[in-house]
Protein backbone atom coordinates (compact mmCIF):
# COMPACT_ATOMS: atom_id res chain seq x y z
CA UNK A 1 0.00 0.00 0.00
CA UNK A 2 3.00 2.47 0.96
CA UNK A 3 4.66 1.36 -2.36
CA UNK A 4 1.91 2.01 -4.32
CA UNK A 5 1.97 5.69 -2.83
CA UNK A 6 5.96 6.20 -2.32
CA UNK A 7 6.95 7.84 -5.77
CA UNK A 8 3.76 10.69 -5.84
CA UNK A 9 4.59 10.84 -1.82
CA UNK A 10 7.77 11.78 -2.48
CA UNK A 11 7.53 14.41 -5.44
CA UNK A 12 4.71 16.21 -3.11
CA UNK A 13 7.07 16.46 -0.49
CA UNK A 14 9.88 17.33 -2.83
CA UNK A 15 7.89 19.86 -4.32
CA UNK A 16 6.38 21.59 -0.88
CA UNK A 17 10.16 21.31 0.06
CA UNK A 18 11.58 23.52 -2.81
CA UNK A 19 8.23 25.91 -2.78
CA UNK A 20 8.99 26.35 1.08
CA UNK A 21 13.11 27.08 0.69
CA UNK A 22 12.09 29.82 -2.28
CA UNK A 23 9.68 31.59 -0.34
CA UNK A 24 12.10 32.13 2.45
CA UNK A 25 15.18 32.68 0.76
CA UNK A 26 12.76 35.46 -1.41
CA UNK A 27 13.48 38.39 0.80
CA UNK A 28 16.67 39.63 1.25
CA UNK A 29 18.81 37.89 4.31
CA UNK A 30 21.10 39.41 6.73
CA UNK A 31 23.43 36.15 6.72
CA UNK A 32 24.75 33.56 4.46
CA UNK A 33 24.27 30.22 5.89
CA UNK A 34 27.62 28.84 5.73
CA UNK A 35 26.90 26.40 2.83
CA UNK A 36 26.60 29.62 0.32
CA UNK A 37 29.37 31.38 2.11
CA UNK A 38 31.72 28.53 1.41
CA UNK A 39 30.42 27.99 -1.92
CA UNK A 40 30.54 31.51 -2.91
CA UNK A 41 34.62 31.99 -1.65
CA UNK A 42 35.55 28.64 -3.21
CA UNK A 43 34.39 29.74 -6.68
CA UNK A 44 35.48 33.31 -6.36
CA UNK A 45 39.27 32.16 -7.62
CA UNK A 46 38.18 30.21 -10.97
CA UNK A 47 35.53 33.50 -11.50
CA UNK A 48 38.15 35.69 -11.21
CA UNK A 49 40.35 34.22 -13.46
CA UNK A 50 37.94 33.31 -15.87
CA UNK A 51 36.88 37.06 -15.61
CA UNK A 52 40.09 38.31 -16.71
CA UNK A 53 40.22 36.27 -19.92
CA UNK A 54 36.69 37.52 -20.47
CA UNK A 55 37.60 40.93 -20.27
CA UNK A 56 40.51 40.56 -22.03
CA UNK A 57 39.09 38.58 -25.44
CA UNK A 58 36.57 41.77 -25.36
CA UNK A 59 39.22 44.16 -25.09
CA UNK A 60 41.16 42.52 -28.11
CA UNK A 61 37.95 42.31 -29.94
CA UNK A 62 36.51 46.26 -29.00
CA UNK A 63 39.79 47.22 -29.74
CA UNK A 64 39.66 46.43 -33.63
CA UNK A 65 36.01 46.98 -34.04
CA UNK A 66 35.90 50.22 -32.61
CA UNK A 67 39.18 51.53 -34.06
CA UNK A 68 38.32 54.73 -35.98
CA UNK A 69 35.93 55.69 -33.03
CA UNK A 70 38.80 55.43 -31.05
CA UNK A 71 40.74 57.78 -33.39
CA UNK A 72 37.77 60.08 -33.20
CA UNK A 73 36.83 60.00 -29.10
CA UNK A 74 40.32 60.47 -28.56
CA UNK A 75 40.46 63.47 -30.53
CA UNK A 76 37.11 64.90 -28.32
CA UNK A 77 38.42 63.83 -24.90
CA UNK A 78 41.33 66.06 -25.91
CA UNK A 79 39.03 69.25 -26.33
CA UNK A 80 37.47 67.90 -23.13
CA UNK A 81 40.57 68.07 -21.45
CA UNK A 82 41.20 71.53 -22.13
CA UNK A 83 37.68 72.73 -21.75
CA UNK A 84 37.71 70.86 -17.39
CA UNK A 85 41.19 72.08 -17.15
CA UNK A 86 39.80 76.00 -17.46
CA UNK A 87 36.89 74.71 -15.26
CA UNK A 88 38.95 73.39 -12.60
CA UNK A 89 40.67 76.68 -11.53
CA UNK A 90 36.92 77.83 -11.58
CA UNK A 91 35.75 75.21 -9.74
CA UNK A 92 38.65 75.65 -7.21
CA UNK A 93 37.53 79.33 -6.58
CA UNK A 94 33.58 78.12 -5.79
CA UNK A 95 35.50 75.47 -3.78
CA UNK A 96 36.80 78.00 -1.34
CA UNK A 97 34.19 80.33 -1.14
CA UNK A 98 31.96 77.08 -0.92
CA UNK A 99 34.21 76.26 2.38
CA UNK A 100 34.20 79.73 3.70
CA UNK A 101 30.33 79.84 3.29
CA UNK A 102 30.06 76.99 5.54
CA UNK A 103 32.16 78.00 8.14
CA UNK A 104 30.53 81.27 7.74
CA UNK A 105 26.92 79.20 8.66
CA UNK A 106 28.37 76.79 10.80
CA UNK A 107 27.73 73.64 9.03
CA UNK A 108 30.18 70.52 9.23
CA UNK A 109 32.44 69.94 6.45
CA UNK A 110 31.03 67.26 4.30
CA UNK A 111 33.61 64.28 5.09
CA UNK A 112 35.30 62.56 2.30
CA UNK A 113 34.10 58.77 1.35
CA UNK A 114 36.69 55.79 2.06
CA UNK A 115 36.73 53.37 -0.56
CA UNK A 116 37.21 49.68 -1.05
CA UNK A 117 38.33 49.09 -4.52
CA UNK A 118 36.48 45.98 -6.03
CA UNK A 119 37.10 43.72 -9.44
CA UNK A 120 33.86 42.45 -10.85
CA UNK A 121 34.36 38.48 -10.79
CA UNK A 122 31.04 37.88 -11.84
CA UNK A 123 27.27 38.09 -13.31
CA UNK A 124 23.97 37.20 -12.51
CA UNK A 125 23.30 33.82 -14.53
CA UNK A 126 19.86 34.49 -15.51
CA UNK A 127 17.50 37.12 -17.07
CA UNK A 128 15.47 38.01 -14.43
CA UNK A 129 17.36 39.67 -12.01
CA UNK A 130 20.59 42.79 -12.37
CA UNK A 131 23.36 41.66 -9.99
CA UNK A 132 26.79 41.14 -10.18
CA UNK A 133 29.12 39.58 -7.36
CA UNK A 134 33.08 41.30 -6.59
CA UNK A 135 36.36 40.34 -5.05
CA UNK A 136 35.94 42.10 -1.74
CA UNK A 137 34.41 40.77 1.16
CA UNK A 138 33.76 40.92 4.82
CA UNK A 139 37.55 40.71 5.33
CA UNK A 140 38.21 43.94 3.42
CA UNK A 141 35.60 45.53 5.74
CA UNK A 142 32.53 45.25 2.92
CA UNK A 143 29.15 44.96 4.93
CA UNK A 144 25.86 44.43 3.72
CA UNK A 145 23.80 47.53 1.95
CA UNK A 146 27.40 49.55 1.71
CA UNK A 147 26.74 51.58 -1.57
CA UNK A 148 28.65 50.67 -4.59
CA UNK A 149 29.94 53.65 -7.05
CA UNK A 150 32.00 53.54 -10.51
CA UNK A 151 33.88 56.99 -11.43
CA UNK A 152 31.53 58.97 -8.41
CA UNK A 153 28.62 57.42 -10.61
CA UNK A 154 25.71 54.49 -7.96
CA UNK A 155 26.31 51.07 -9.43
CA UNK A 156 24.08 49.81 -6.50
CA UNK A 157 24.48 48.17 -3.29
CA UNK A 158 25.74 45.40 -1.11
CA UNK A 159 23.47 42.59 -0.35
CA UNK A 160 24.91 39.65 0.01
CA UNK A 161 28.42 39.16 1.59
CA UNK A 162 31.03 36.07 2.19
CA UNK A 163 34.28 36.58 3.55
CA UNK A 164 36.24 37.22 0.24
CA UNK A 165 33.29 38.12 -2.34
CA UNK A 166 30.20 40.44 -1.95
CA UNK A 167 26.99 40.40 -3.80
CA UNK A 168 25.92 43.81 -5.62
CA UNK A 169 22.41 44.69 -6.30
CA UNK A 170 22.22 46.80 -9.59
CA UNK A 171 20.20 50.08 -9.88
CA UNK A 172 18.57 48.65 -12.76
CA UNK A 173 17.56 45.22 -10.80
CA UNK A 174 13.69 45.11 -9.87
CA UNK A 175 14.83 44.93 -6.73
CA UNK A 176 16.41 48.18 -6.61
CA UNK A 177 14.67 51.61 -5.10
CA UNK A 178 16.74 54.62 -4.36
CA UNK A 179 15.76 57.47 -3.30
CA UNK A 180 16.55 60.64 -6.12
CA UNK A 181 16.42 63.97 -6.84
CA UNK A 182 15.99 65.62 -9.75
CA UNK A 183 19.36 67.78 -9.62
CA UNK A 184 18.32 71.48 -11.12
CA UNK A 185 14.81 71.57 -10.11
CA UNK A 186 15.19 69.52 -6.61
CA UNK A 187 12.22 67.92 -7.05
CA UNK A 188 12.15 64.45 -5.33
CA UNK A 189 11.20 60.52 -5.94
CA UNK A 190 12.38 57.10 -6.01
CA UNK A 191 13.95 55.41 -9.11
CA UNK A 192 13.31 51.66 -9.78
CA UNK A 193 15.10 49.02 -11.95
CA UNK A 194 12.70 48.34 -14.53
CA UNK A 195 11.64 44.88 -15.39
CA UNK A 196 12.96 43.38 -18.31
CA UNK A 197 15.26 46.63 -19.40
CA UNK A 198 18.54 46.05 -18.43
CA UNK A 199 19.58 49.67 -19.66
CA UNK A 200 16.67 51.71 -18.13
CA UNK A 201 15.61 53.25 -14.90
CA UNK A 202 12.18 54.11 -13.55
CA UNK A 203 12.53 57.26 -11.89
CA UNK A 204 8.68 58.17 -10.12
CA UNK A 205 8.52 61.67 -8.81
CA UNK A 206 6.50 62.14 -6.07
CA UNK A 207 4.59 65.12 -7.24
CA UNK A 208 2.29 65.25 -10.62
CA UNK A 209 3.96 68.77 -11.17
CA UNK A 210 7.30 68.27 -10.81
CA UNK A 211 9.48 69.76 -12.70
CA UNK A 212 11.61 67.58 -15.29
CA UNK A 213 12.96 67.36 -18.90
CA UNK A 214 14.93 65.12 -20.98
CA UNK A 215 19.00 65.50 -20.03
CA UNK A 216 18.18 66.03 -16.65
CA UNK A 217 20.42 64.75 -14.18
CA UNK A 218 18.83 62.83 -11.57
CA UNK A 219 21.33 61.93 -8.14
CA UNK A 220 20.30 60.39 -4.78
CA UNK A 221 18.29 62.15 -2.26
CA UNK A 222 19.69 60.19 0.81
CA UNK A 223 15.74 59.90 2.04
CA UNK A 224 15.92 56.51 3.32
CA UNK A 225 19.43 56.73 4.88
CA UNK A 226 20.63 53.83 2.35
CA UNK A 227 22.89 56.22 0.24
CA UNK A 228 25.02 59.51 0.48
CA UNK A 229 22.67 62.08 -1.02
CA UNK A 230 24.62 63.86 -4.02
CA UNK A 231 25.67 60.61 -6.03
CA UNK A 232 25.05 61.08 -10.07
CA UNK A 233 22.25 57.67 -11.02
CA UNK A 234 21.97 59.39 -14.02
CA UNK A 235 19.99 61.23 -17.13
CA UNK A 236 16.46 61.95 -18.05
CA UNK A 237 15.84 60.18 -21.50
CA UNK A 238 11.88 60.00 -21.68
CA UNK A 239 9.10 62.48 -19.55
CA UNK A 240 5.38 61.13 -18.88
CA UNK A 241 3.58 63.78 -20.97
CA UNK A 242 0.37 62.85 -19.30
CA UNK A 243 0.64 62.68 -15.65
CA UNK A 244 -3.28 62.30 -14.48
CA UNK A 245 -2.02 60.47 -11.45
CA UNK A 246 -0.60 61.43 -7.91
CA UNK A 247 2.66 60.76 -9.70
CA UNK A 248 4.62 61.09 -12.41
CA UNK A 249 7.17 58.81 -14.54
CA UNK A 250 10.16 59.14 -15.98
CA UNK A 251 12.75 56.95 -17.73
CA UNK A 252 16.27 57.56 -16.77
CA UNK A 253 19.72 55.89 -18.50
CA UNK A 254 21.77 55.09 -15.63
CA UNK A 255 25.52 57.23 -15.54
CA UNK A 256 27.52 53.82 -15.72
CA UNK A 257 27.29 51.17 -18.22
CA UNK A 258 26.28 48.73 -15.95
CA UNK A 259 26.89 45.78 -18.25
CA UNK A 260 31.12 46.86 -18.73
CA UNK A 261 31.51 47.33 -15.42
CA UNK A 262 35.02 45.43 -14.32
CA UNK A 263 36.15 47.66 -11.21
CA UNK A 264 33.76 49.07 -8.76
CA UNK A 265 34.30 51.32 -5.36
CA UNK A 266 32.55 50.18 -1.96
CA UNK A 267 31.63 53.07 0.07
CA UNK A 268 33.17 51.44 3.35
CA UNK A 269 32.69 54.62 5.74
CA UNK A 270 29.04 54.78 4.76
CA UNK A 271 26.86 53.78 7.24
CA UNK A 272 23.02 53.28 5.94
CA UNK A 273 20.80 54.70 8.77
CA UNK A 274 19.21 51.08 9.26
CA UNK A 275 22.44 50.14 11.40
CA UNK A 276 22.43 53.24 13.65
CA UNK A 277 21.03 51.93 16.88
CA UNK A 278 17.83 53.55 18.03
CA UNK A 279 16.62 55.76 20.70
CA UNK A 280 16.56 53.31 23.19
CA UNK A 281 19.94 52.08 21.89
CA UNK A 282 19.22 48.54 20.68
CA UNK B 1 29.34 17.93 -11.11
CA UNK B 2 32.86 19.15 -12.72
CA UNK B 3 31.34 19.94 -15.80
CA UNK B 4 28.57 21.62 -13.89
CA UNK B 5 30.93 23.87 -12.18
CA UNK B 6 32.52 24.69 -15.13
CA UNK B 7 29.29 25.78 -16.82
CA UNK B 8 28.50 27.79 -14.28
CA UNK B 9 32.03 29.72 -14.11
CA UNK B 10 31.04 30.23 -17.97
CA UNK B 11 27.63 31.13 -17.21
CA UNK B 12 28.63 33.93 -15.11
CA UNK B 13 31.53 35.46 -17.07
CA UNK B 14 31.42 34.53 -20.35
CA UNK B 15 27.69 34.33 -21.07
CA UNK B 16 26.84 38.34 -20.00
CA UNK B 17 29.61 39.28 -22.17
CA UNK B 18 27.57 37.48 -25.08
CA UNK B 19 24.70 39.07 -24.24
CA UNK B 20 22.55 40.26 -27.14
CA UNK B 21 20.15 43.28 -26.40
CA UNK B 22 20.16 42.36 -22.41
CA UNK B 23 19.58 38.12 -23.27
CA UNK B 24 22.01 36.33 -21.91
CA UNK B 25 22.18 32.25 -22.97
CA UNK B 26 21.34 29.72 -20.59
CA UNK B 27 24.19 27.74 -20.43
CA UNK B 28 23.43 25.11 -17.37
CA UNK B 29 20.20 24.40 -18.71
CA UNK B 30 21.78 23.60 -22.33
CA UNK B 31 23.96 21.26 -20.52
CA UNK B 32 21.66 19.97 -18.35
CA UNK B 33 19.04 19.02 -21.38
CA UNK B 34 21.78 17.85 -23.93
CA UNK B 35 22.75 15.92 -20.68
CA UNK B 36 19.53 14.21 -20.51
CA UNK B 37 19.11 13.69 -24.10
CA UNK B 38 22.00 11.53 -24.19
CA UNK B 39 21.53 9.89 -20.73
CA UNK B 40 17.84 9.69 -20.66
CA UNK B 41 15.40 11.30 -18.16
CA UNK B 42 17.17 10.01 -14.94
CA UNK B 43 20.45 11.06 -15.61
CA UNK B 44 19.12 14.12 -17.07
CA UNK B 45 16.47 14.88 -13.50
CA UNK B 46 19.95 14.74 -11.43
CA UNK B 47 22.19 17.14 -14.04
CA UNK B 48 19.30 19.90 -13.90
CA UNK B 49 19.16 19.62 -10.53
CA UNK B 50 22.52 20.11 -9.59
CA UNK B 51 23.28 22.72 -12.50
CA UNK B 52 20.27 24.47 -10.64
CA UNK B 53 21.70 24.24 -7.17
CA UNK B 54 24.66 25.76 -8.22
CA UNK B 55 22.94 28.67 -9.78
CA UNK B 56 21.20 28.95 -6.78
CA UNK B 57 23.98 28.98 -4.51
CA UNK B 58 25.38 31.16 -7.04
CA UNK B 59 22.98 34.24 -6.03
CA UNK B 60 21.17 33.15 -3.46
CA UNK B 61 18.23 34.44 -3.92
CA UNK B 62 14.77 32.04 -4.53
CA UNK B 63 16.92 28.98 -3.53
CA UNK B 64 15.85 25.85 -5.15
CA UNK B 65 13.53 27.67 -7.61
CA UNK B 66 15.88 26.90 -10.45
CA UNK B 67 17.57 23.63 -8.89
CA UNK B 68 13.45 22.80 -9.59
CA UNK B 69 12.76 24.37 -13.11
CA UNK B 70 16.20 22.93 -14.42
CA UNK B 71 15.51 19.23 -12.85
CA UNK B 72 11.89 19.16 -14.32
CA UNK B 73 12.78 20.69 -18.11
CA UNK B 74 16.22 18.31 -17.96
CA UNK B 75 13.98 15.22 -17.04
CA UNK B 76 11.22 16.53 -19.52
CA UNK B 77 14.02 16.72 -22.50
CA UNK B 78 14.65 13.32 -21.32
CA UNK B 79 11.66 11.37 -22.27
CA UNK B 80 12.56 13.12 -25.88
CA UNK B 81 15.71 10.30 -25.82
CA UNK B 82 14.27 7.17 -26.39
CA UNK B 83 11.87 8.75 -28.62
CA UNK B 84 13.42 10.32 -31.24
CA UNK B 85 16.15 9.48 -33.62
CA UNK B 86 18.53 12.26 -31.72
CA UNK B 87 21.18 11.83 -34.08
CA UNK B 88 20.13 14.93 -36.41
CA UNK B 89 21.23 18.24 -34.44
CA UNK B 90 17.81 19.66 -35.38
CA UNK B 91 16.49 17.69 -32.19
CA UNK B 92 18.36 19.00 -29.33
CA UNK B 93 17.84 22.09 -30.49
CA UNK B 94 14.41 22.03 -30.80
CA UNK B 95 14.33 20.18 -27.62
CA UNK B 96 16.31 23.04 -25.72
CA UNK B 97 14.74 25.50 -27.17
CA UNK B 98 11.36 24.24 -25.72
CA UNK B 99 13.01 23.27 -22.11
CA UNK B 100 14.20 26.86 -22.68
CA UNK B 101 11.38 28.32 -23.22
CA UNK B 102 9.47 25.82 -20.29
CA UNK B 103 12.06 26.91 -17.95
CA UNK B 104 12.21 30.42 -18.27
CA UNK B 105 7.92 30.54 -18.38
CA UNK B 106 8.10 28.25 -14.48
CA UNK B 107 10.35 30.86 -13.62
CA UNK B 108 8.02 33.74 -14.75
CA UNK B 109 5.28 31.72 -12.74
CA UNK B 110 6.99 30.96 -9.51
CA UNK B 111 8.65 34.72 -9.75
CA UNK B 112 5.09 36.12 -9.44
CA UNK B 113 4.02 33.49 -6.94
CA UNK B 114 6.83 34.07 -4.63
CA UNK B 115 8.46 37.34 -5.59
CA UNK B 116 8.77 40.73 -3.77
CA UNK B 117 9.94 41.49 -7.45
CA UNK B 118 7.45 43.73 -8.99
CA UNK B 119 8.06 40.97 -12.48
CA UNK B 120 7.28 41.99 -15.92
CA UNK B 121 3.90 41.83 -17.53
CA UNK B 122 3.21 38.32 -18.98
CA UNK B 123 3.05 39.61 -23.02
CA UNK B 124 5.76 41.38 -22.21
CA UNK B 125 8.03 38.59 -20.08
CA UNK B 126 7.17 36.25 -22.89
CA UNK B 127 8.02 38.52 -25.83
CA UNK B 128 11.18 40.38 -23.95
CA UNK B 129 12.60 37.42 -21.78
CA UNK B 130 11.22 33.44 -22.13
CA UNK B 131 11.41 33.43 -26.25
CA UNK B 132 14.19 35.56 -26.72
CA UNK B 133 16.33 33.70 -23.90
CA UNK B 134 14.35 30.22 -25.68
CA UNK B 135 15.86 31.39 -29.00
CA UNK B 136 19.71 32.23 -28.24
CA UNK B 137 20.00 29.64 -25.22
CA UNK B 138 19.24 26.71 -28.33
CA UNK B 139 21.82 28.08 -30.20
CA UNK B 140 24.45 26.49 -28.13
CA UNK B 141 22.62 22.92 -28.06
CA UNK B 142 24.76 21.34 -30.44
CA UNK B 143 27.88 21.91 -28.62
CA UNK B 144 26.15 20.77 -25.38
CA UNK B 145 24.75 17.38 -27.15
CA UNK B 146 28.33 16.43 -28.49
CA UNK B 147 30.08 17.60 -25.23
CA UNK B 148 27.65 14.77 -23.59
CA UNK B 149 27.86 12.30 -26.61
CA UNK B 150 31.51 11.93 -26.18
CA UNK B 151 31.30 11.71 -22.57
CA UNK B 152 28.68 8.80 -23.46
CA UNK B 153 31.30 7.39 -25.86
CA UNK B 154 34.21 7.68 -23.54
CA UNK B 155 31.86 6.09 -20.45
CA UNK B 156 31.36 3.21 -22.82
CA UNK B 157 34.88 2.53 -24.23
CA UNK B 158 36.00 2.63 -20.96
CA UNK B 159 33.49 0.05 -20.17
CA UNK B 160 34.24 -2.39 -23.02
CA UNK B 161 37.22 -2.14 -22.26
Amino acid sequence: MLARYKKPLVSAVTVVAVVLLASLTARERDRLTSLEAWFLDALAPAQRWASEVVSRIQAGTRLVAEYRSLLAENARLRAEVERLTALEAEWEEVLAENHRLREFLGFAQRGEHQFVAAEVIYRNPDNWFNRLAVNKGTLHGVKKDMPVVAAGRLVGRVVRVSARTATVLLLTDPDSAVGALIQSSRDAGVVLGAPGRPDELQLRLFSRDARVTVGDRVVTSGLGGLFPPGLIIGEVTWVEREHLGLVRFAAVRPAVDLARLTEVLIIVSWQPLADFPDAEGR
Amino acid sequence: MGLALITLVLQTTAAPAMAVRGVVPDLLLVLAVGWALVFGRREGLWAGVVAGALQDLAFGQFIGLHLATKGLVAWGAGLVETRVFKENLLVPIGVVFMAAAAGESLVYLALRGLGPVPVLRPVWALTENVLPTALYTAAFSPLAYRIAASVRRHQEQAAAD
